[in-house]
């Protein structure tokens, strides 16, 4: 049997946490593949530094719990994604770009 | 970058940033889970990738045994790479969405005991991998190995979750459906072809930065 164990708002974090854990994780393995394509160092500390921020933003929001209703939840989880997905795919193209060359 | 391939690139940008926007405004929360229900939209395309990686390594096995030339060798070590990242971010976020519903992170459910020795028996092959110096006696055993892990996915992915009593929600329906409203299953299939085309991508630069490490290794080995 499935119960959900915690209120809506928290459950939309949860959806926030395991879709931004997604998106890391693959963004910790195109990292780790731009080390290995000899990425300029400022392009991959630049690369680290936005995905580090973006998860601080993530881990404020989540412990403090300052945003109370599921539908602004959901926008400023929404956001917080689509950042994420735009870091991972602009380490995504400078990396093809990279090996390329 | 050739036009097609950057167009293609193009396209996947704004098709996972669709379907972001569509899980979370477009998508209904579930009927059972309510918003954490969303959860399924990112979480089984990951598994997938899993399952689809393992398979892919395992052709390009199977085409090295034949034809034993390198670039299958690496074209089969990348594809287990990702297959195993994609399964350790499957078990990870599996464990997170298994605490708001079960209430502890890890259960012993079959379905999490069967991720976990998948995930054992790809680490041995990278394992297995390490361990050998000669090219080509580490590109014939791991080839053979891979294909015999391979056959472990269908059981471990498929067969040894329902045969067991599980915990875990299964979304495919005993007639073979899959047990959700249209509109999810409109993002959760369109999730589950962003999560391909981003495989896709992952595996040419795996394969791509890889060659391009062999050779520097094999530059300053002469």
């Amino acid at each position: 049997m499935n119960a959900i164990l915690v209120d809506q708002v928290t459950a939309v974090y949860v959806v926030l946490a395991v879709s931004s854990a997604i998106f890391g994780g693959i963004f910790a393995f195109v990292w780790r593949l731009s080390r290995r394509a000899r990425l300029p160092a400022k392009a991959r500390a630049m690369a680290l530094g936005a995905q580090l921020l973006m998860w601080a933003a993530v881990a404020v929001l989540a412990v403090t719990g300052v945003v109370g209703s599921v539908d602004t939840v959901l926008i400023l989880s929404l956001g917080a994604l689509l950042a994420d997905w735009l870091i991972v795919f602009s380490c995504l193209w400078r990396l093809d770009k990279a090996s390329k060359a | 970058m050739p036009r097609i391939s950057k167009l293609l690139k193009m396209v996947l940008l704004v098709w996972i940033a669709v379907v972001i926007v569509a899980a979370f405004l477009y998508a209904p929360p579930d009927k059972a889970l309510g918003q954490a229900g969303r959860v399924i939209i990112f979480h089984v395309p990951v598994a997938w990738v899993t399952v689809l990686a393992f398979m892919v390594s395992c052709v390009h096995s199977v085409l090295y045994l034949r034809r034993r030339r390198p670039q299958d060798d690496l074209k089969a070590s990348s594809a287990a790479s990702l297959g195993l990242v994609f399964a350790i971010l499957a078990t990870v976020t599996g464990s997170m969405f298994a605490r708001i519903t079960w209430g502890s992170f890890w259960n012993w459910d079959p379905r999490e005991t069967s991720i976990l020795i998948l995930l054992l028996i790809y680490a041995a092959y990278h394992a297995l991998r390490m361990a050998i110096e000669d090219e080509e006696r580490r590109g014939r055993l791991s080839a053979v190995y891979a294909i015999v892990a391979a056959v472990t996915v269908p059981f471990l992915v498929f067969v040894v979750p329902r045969v067991y009593f599980s915990l875990h929600p299964d979304i495919i329906t005993p007639t073979g459906g899959l047990d959700m409203g249209p509109r999810t299953l409109q993002v959760f299939l369109a999730s589950l072809a962003g999560f391909t085309g981003l495989f896709a991508w992952l595996f040419q630069l795996t394969v791509r930065t890889g060659a391009m490490s062999l050779a520097a290794e094999r530059r300053s080995a002469s």
